[in-house]
């Protein structure tokens, strides 16, 4: 029987990898796997090519072994301490045991025996394990070159097995409570409370032991002794002390060391396992339980919640009233705001944009009379400083995170190209609602970092009317730099459908992670390109106007200018992507 | 209404559908069939303009598709076999966002009696989500209806219908075909098939094997009297099942009542 279940496992992980291996065939699969090599290579050569890592090395933590065995240990018993604490106060929903419907289809109908399917998934799990032991290898042989490496793997494992065991026999557990009825929620305090107790008296019995602080110039190594030393204070140790001996094979230095840390370490895996074999808990239910909501929410995804957008459970309103006739595309963006939810109508940001100056000119107004003149201008400093990093955060993030636009609809695609409209309106009417969402905030943005200026006491150097100005210029400007940001992402949806993420069941791997960043690449550079003749038209303008006009009314026309070039840019671009929607053919773009 | 010469379709080396050459006058309702990779649905998408055939023209009530997509569109409606919906727009607003799209003036009453024919009256301000299988695709029978189309495409449109949602729907399609709009119906129950329509295009690997009337095509290809058009099907593709090798039990004996 278990040979069979092997047989299940061995061609399971051989044909998904023949899959993948058949994929490169694609040269955009290929591309990506290259990519996707050499920057692994690249981020990990300073622990894989230790000849010529010489200049890494300096960028090494600098942490002695000493340190790293204390200090990381602590810090790392501090997580795992945290871990355990939170898994047992608030229990997963997934059981430990999950299975997928077609091995529930399968197995549990079929002659095997209960332990032998917790074999057969404790060693489907090593699979896993095995993955997550060697990217921490890399990653602390990147950090922290590559001595003792074979131990750390070793350590790792041990400590992901012990960790794989215990969230089995935790689940059991529940399952087990939850049988006899003694999983009501105020157990669950009950459970939150003896805790919580327990760490209010080990926190008493160590607060007078406890080290002092380190100071404010404190460097990393001694940071982490600190912590070190807080956990060799009082009762801690003997709190800590099962938790010690799972991590200590991971900072054994030396044979001798790894030889002493193994065997408690095997001690707790052995009785884990003892437990979980030995539990007579029946985790089919959960199991099944599980594996259908899985399976409902992956079939949910497949059919239309694509790019992670999850289906709302309230209806939402109109953003605006829609006729039924005038420009198509107007339907789109309707369609697409509310999509966007309930913080997007227009009645939201009608009472945004008055409330906001209201309340900053009333807030002034109250400051400049009664706080001192340093705590006012302080304020405003945050305000101004706060709304200048959002403003660029909405520039940065902003089209990857509102894709209320071709990225949530190309799944659609097959009603979407029924429309009677030509394919430029449905470009502009997808991109439209992402700009409108995006320039809204931008404005909103804007006319805080306005108000701050205008009421912030500066001194007599500061014009208001520079102010107003500059404010003016960045909001013609924002909306068209917002549609290019928003066009080039949609391009390469339209071009390049399937290197683009719909749903979380799309692949994944080391391929799909060098075609994100030639896509990213691509994408600066398109912006870079689009942005160039708009700078240069804004300099030209600037200067020219500087001399005729004044360099205040200059910056509002030379914003004008290059408003007008993007906008241009962003017209020619929707055109060509509305040709090529026309004859897009996702029955070829996406099977690939 | 709906002229088609010379559709073909590739992918790649793949012929999908190849050189499809017919027409469908108002009030016919022309059933596809073929076995599965016949290439029907993939004829469907290529005549609803969703996918760009390879060769060919695909003329509806004279707009060429190719040539004039907005005008041919405009008269056009397609019913995927699964009904493809926003899940973030109620019913109403369904409906309120595709009079939009399709340009119908005072859509509300037109759009209201739709609601109700269908019995989605109540169902206005609900989600997809809320909705069962067959009124998700009663929903999208009410957006496809609602720019009163010339060309209807159903692919597999008793998918998911309870018993009742499938005589509405047959009567339907019927009373469409009465009020002139031509119909392209794909299905595999081919009762379904022989009961409403009125021709037949039956295809295998993407060609056309036979095409014309129901009597048409029972003359041709039936080997008995009486057959009907499974049998007609079977011997036109040359799929016919092969004999059962187990003997047929005997039949039960009759009930007498005293």
């Amino acid at each position: 029987m278990i040979s069979a279940l092997f047989f299940l496992q061995y061609h399971s992980v051989r044909n998904r990898l023949l899959a993948r291996f058949k994929r490169m065939k694609q040269p955009k699969y290929l591309v990506g796997s290259i990519i996707g090599v050499l920057w692994m290579g690249f981020y990990f050569s300073t622990f894989l090519f230790p000849a010529g890592a010489g200049a890494g090395k300096d960028a090494l933590v600098k942490i002695s072994p000493e340190d790293l065995v204390s200090a990381g240990g602590a810090l790392l018993l501090f997580f795992i301490l945290l871990s355990w604490v939170f898994g047992w106060v608030f229990p997963n929903e997934r059981p430990s045991l999950a299975f997928t419907e077609a091995e529930i289809a399968f197995l549990f109908p079929a002659p095997i025996s209960r332990r032998s399917l917790i074999h057969y998934k404790l060693a489907r799990s090593q699979l896993a394990i095995l993955f997550s032991t060697l990217i921490f290898t890399l990653i602390r042989g990147r950090w922290f070159g590559n001595s003792h490496i074979w131990f750390f793997m070793l350590g790792w494992w041990l400590l992901l097995v012990i960790f794989s065991l215990h969230n089995i026999a935790r689940s059991f557990a529940f399952t087990f409570l939850f049988e006899r009825g003694l999983m009501t929620w105020w157990k669950r305090w009950l459970t939150l409370g003896a805790i919580a107790t327990g760490i209010g008296a080990v926190v008493v019995l160590t607060w007078n032991h406890f080290p002092a602080l380190p100071p404010d110039n404190a460097s990393m190594a001694e940071g982490l002794n600190w912590v070190h030393n807080v956990f060799s204070t009082g009762v801690l140790p003997y709190v800590l002390f099962p938790f010690r001996m799972v991590v200590a094979p991971l900072f054994a230095t030396d044979v001798m060391s790894l030889l002493k840390a193994l065997g408690p370490a095997l001690v707790i895996l052995a009785l884990l396992y003892f437990v979980v074999i030995r539990a007579n808990v029946a985790f089919e239910e959960a199991s099944i339980e599980y594996s259908q909501k899985i399976a409902t929410r992956i079939a949910a995804m497949r059919e239309r919640r694509a790019g992670g957008m999850v289906a709302p459970k309230k209806s939402r309103r109109d953003p605006f009233p829609l006729k039924s006739t005038g420009p198509a595309y107007y339907a789109i963006l309707w369609k697409n705001l509310i999509q966007a939810g309930n913080v997007f109508t227009f009645r939201f940001w009608l009472i945004l944009a008055c409330f906001t100056p209201a309340m900053l000119i009333g807030a002034s107004a109250i400051f400049s009379h009664n706080a001192p003149k340093g705590t006012f201008a302080a304020i405003c400093g945050v305000a101004i400083g706060g709304a200048l990093m959002l403003l660029a955060f909405s520039f940065l993030l902003g089209p990857a995170l509102l894709r209320h636009d071709f990225r949530s609809d190309l799944p659609q695609v097959e009603i979407i190209k029924l429309y009677p409209m030509p394919g430029w309106q449905i470009v502009l009417g997808e991109i439209l609602a992402p700009v409108a969402i995006l320039a809204a905030v931008q404005w909103l943005l804007l006319l805080v970092v306005l108000i701050g200026l205008i009421v912030i006491p500066l001194g007599s150097g500061a014009s208001k009317a520079w102010f107003v100005s500059l404010t003016v210029s960045a909001m013609l400007v924002a909306p068209a730099l917002d549609a290019l940001l928003l066009i080039i992402p949609n391009g390469v949806a339209l071009m390049l459908p399937s290197w683009v993420r719909f749903d979380k069941n799309a692949p994944r791997g080391i391929e799909t992670m060098g075609q994100n960043i030639i896509l990213a690449l691509g994408q600066l550079c398109a912006l870079l390109v689009a942005m160039l003749p708009a700078g240069l038209i804004f300099a030209l303008v600037y200067f020219l106007g500087g001399l005729a006009l004044g360099s205040t009314v200059a910056t509002m026309v030379a914003a004008l200018a290059a408003t007008a070039v993007l906008l241009a840019e962003a017209g020619y671009a929707i055109n060509l992507l509305g040709k090529i929607f026309e004859n897009f053919d996702l029955s070829s773009e996406l099977t690939n | 209404m709906i002229e088609i010469g010379g559709l073909t379709k590739l992918y790649g080396d793949f012929m999908a559908v190849n050189g499809l050459s017919f027409s469908v006058r108002a009030g016919e309702v022309m059933g596809l069939v073929g076995p599965n990779g016949a290439g029907k649905t993939t004829t469907l998408r290529c005549l609803a303009g969703i996918i760009p055939p390879t060769h060919g023209s695909i003329v509806i009530n004279g707009c060429d598709l190719a040539q004039n997509p907005v005008a041919a569109k405009a008269q056009l409606a397609f019913f995927p076999d699964e009904p493809k919906l926003f899940d973030y727009l109620t019913v109403w607003q369904h409906l309120v966002f595709v009079a939009r799209i399709y340009q119908v003036e005072n859509f509300a009453p037109r759009g209201e009696a739709l609601l109700s024919e269908l019995e989605l009256a109540d169902k206005r301000n609900s989600l997809p989500a809320e909705l069962s299988r067959g009124m998700k695709q009663k929903l999208a029978i009410a957006c496809g209806l609602l720019h009163s189309p010339k060309a209807l495409y159903f692919d597999e449109p008793l998918t998911g219908l309870d018993p009742l949602g499938i005589r509405k729907m047959k009567a339907s399609i019927v009373r469409r075909a009465q009020e002139g709009s031509a119909i392209i119906l794909s299905s595999h129950l081919l009762h379904l098939v022989e009961e409403i329509c009125s021709h037949i295009l039956i295809l295998k690997n993407g060609k056309m094997i036979a095409h014309g009337t129901m009597a048409e095509i029972t003359q041709r290809f039936a080997t008995e009297p009486g057959a009907n058009l499974e049998d007609v099907f079977f011997n036109a593709t040359g799929d016919a099942p092969a004999p059962s090798s187990t003997p047929t039990p005997p039949a039960p004996p009759p009930i007498i009542s005293p």
